[in-house]
């Protein structure tokens, strides 16, 4: 979208939803690296404060469902503009998801606050700063339109797939030899599938930013298709 | 591809070039839509595929238009009879000052059809313009009193009953009403089931809900030609994606 519309209205409606959905993601990133520290921290009282920032995530996704709305009833857009408005839909919906995933695993950083630690976290933390990682990533694809960018998401989620495991493999042994651990075990299956999802969730986001910039879609390219080192 | 097809046409206006070299097929029994901005030509190039433009003074072209086979610029081609296959509905609705009957007759009546099949022509023709329903209680009342859709479905019905094997439309709803462009949209529609549709129209929504195939004009030329689905949401061509996104520079 590098040249600009005859339309300063039509643009600055588009401008206005980019940074709708920019805000939407800013807002998650930040609640995402609070609930990193609240983890690490055991600080129930920071996942808490979280938990009340969801609100933000579920108004901002009012907005720019108005927002791309209105644009399709009043612009009609075509080829790009209209591949951006509908990628923006989905980019919300997965926006408004992962601030839902992140207030499950918030409340259960509360419960865990409760549960005495058992072993100090191995693989979790790393996984947590990929996901981090995969989020930023993902949304610095959307801001500049980058597929290269959306394709490195697209990559590390492989990573994060093998880290799930791993972790998965861990606990499993650990709730196995100490029964005093299923309670905590669980709750940690628990965040660390929710970790898992939010990288889904932001690979979704780096295939619509792939989807509005090439017109390709690439979802559920398990079968033969365009791969992330051929976008 | 139908039997209409232009080979390197250009078109020229006295001295300037209007259309260049111009190279597109019509699928048969579908709608080819072509878009551009004002004056890039498609009006021009529409006009020339039933040599409409032979009644402007200095109008000249060189290529071919190819219908069945035959270049119908040819010295021998009798140009009466190549609008009598290649049937064309205008801008404005432009019935005849006459009967409802007789704006739909007068064509066949023209080509010596006998008078005594002319009533039905009139009642089939009507009938594939989705007309017939709201005249067939009054076809003697003046033409003129219908509404502007009613008009350019008349017309349409007019082409029709000179069984032509394409129909040229040139921006047929532009002067209509949303309600009146629906119908014209939906008789388009069913009317690409028993003639090959070549429609010009600077509705571009128009153009994506009503064609199969889609050719964007510009400065005379053909940027892209594509199918209308993938068209307006994956152009290939920057000028097309400028153009259908309203963007300069």
């Amino acid at each position: 979208m590098s040249s600009k519309h005859f339309s300063a209205q039509f643009e600055e409606d588009l401008t206005k939803l980019k940074d709708s959905l920019l805000l939407m993601g800013g807002t998650i990133e930040s609640m995402l690296n609070e609930t990193h520290e609240a983890l690490l921290r055991n600080d129930a009282n920071l996942a808490r404060r979280v938990i009340h920032r969801d609100v933000e995530v579920d108004n901002l996704e009012k907005v720019v469902d108005q927002q791309a709305l209105q644009i399709l009833a009043l612009r009609q857009p075509a080829a790009i503009d209209l591949r951006f408005v509908t990628s923006a839909f989905k980019i919300c919906t997965d926006l408004e998801r992962m601030g839902d995933i992140l207030v499950n695993i918030c409340e259960r950083i509360c419960e865990l606050a409760e549960v005495e630690q058992l072993k100090p976290y191995e693989i979790l933390p790393e996984m947590m700063q990929t996901v981090r990682r995969m989020i930023s990533l993902s949304l610095d694809s959307f801001v500049n339109q980058s597929t290269e960018t959306a394709a490195e998401v697209l990559e590390s989620d492989q990573k994060v797939d093998q880290m799930t495991r791993e972790i998965f493999s861990e606990l499993v042994l650990l709730m196995k030899s100490h029964e005093n651990a299923v309670e905590r075990g669980l709750k940690l299956f628990f965040i660390t599938k929710h970790l898992e999802r939010l990288a889904d969730h932001s690979t979704n986001i780096a295939e619509q930013v792939i989807f509005t910039v090439k017109g390709l879609d690439i979802r559920h390219s398990h079968a033969p298709g365009p791969t992330p080192s051929s976008i | 591809m139908s039997g209409l097809l232009t080979k390197d046409l250009s078109i020229f206006y006295g001295t300037k070039r209007a259309v260049q070299n111009v190279s597109l097929a019509f699928p048969s029994y579908s709608v080819t839509a072509l878009i551009g901005p004002s004056g890039c030509g498609k009006s021009t190039f529409l006009r020339a595929l039933n040599r409409m433009n032979d009644f402007i003074p200095h109008c000249s072209i060189t290529g071919e238009v190819q219908f069945n086979g035959q270049n119908i610029y040819h010295p021998q081609v009798d140009s009466v009879l190549v609008r009598r296959q290649i049937g064309m509905v205008f801008q404005k609705p432009n019935p005849f000052p006459k009967t409802i009957f007789e704006n739909v007759a007068w064509g066949p009546k023209r080509a010596g059809i006998s008078s005594s099949v002319i009533p039905r022509l009139v009642e089939e023709s009507l009938k594939a313009a989705a007309l017939w329903s709201e005249v067939s209680d009054r076809l003697n009342s003046p033409a003129l009193g219908l509404s502007g859709g009613q008009q350019q479905r008349l017309c349409i019905a007019r082409a029709i009953a000179m069984k032509p094997s394409v129909l040229l439309m040139d921006e047929p709803c532009s002067a209509l009403d949303p309600i009146a462009t629906a119908r014209i949209e939906e008789l388009i529609g069913n009317l690409k089931q028993k003639f090959t549709i070549v429609i010009v129209t600077h509705n571009m929504q128009q153009a994506a809900r009503v064609s199969d195939t889609t050719s964007f004009f510009l400065n005379g030329g053909v940027i892209e030609t594509g199918e209308t689905k993938s068209f307006f949401t994956r152009p290939e061509k920057v000028e097309t994606e400028n153009y259908l996104t309203g963007k300069f520079g």
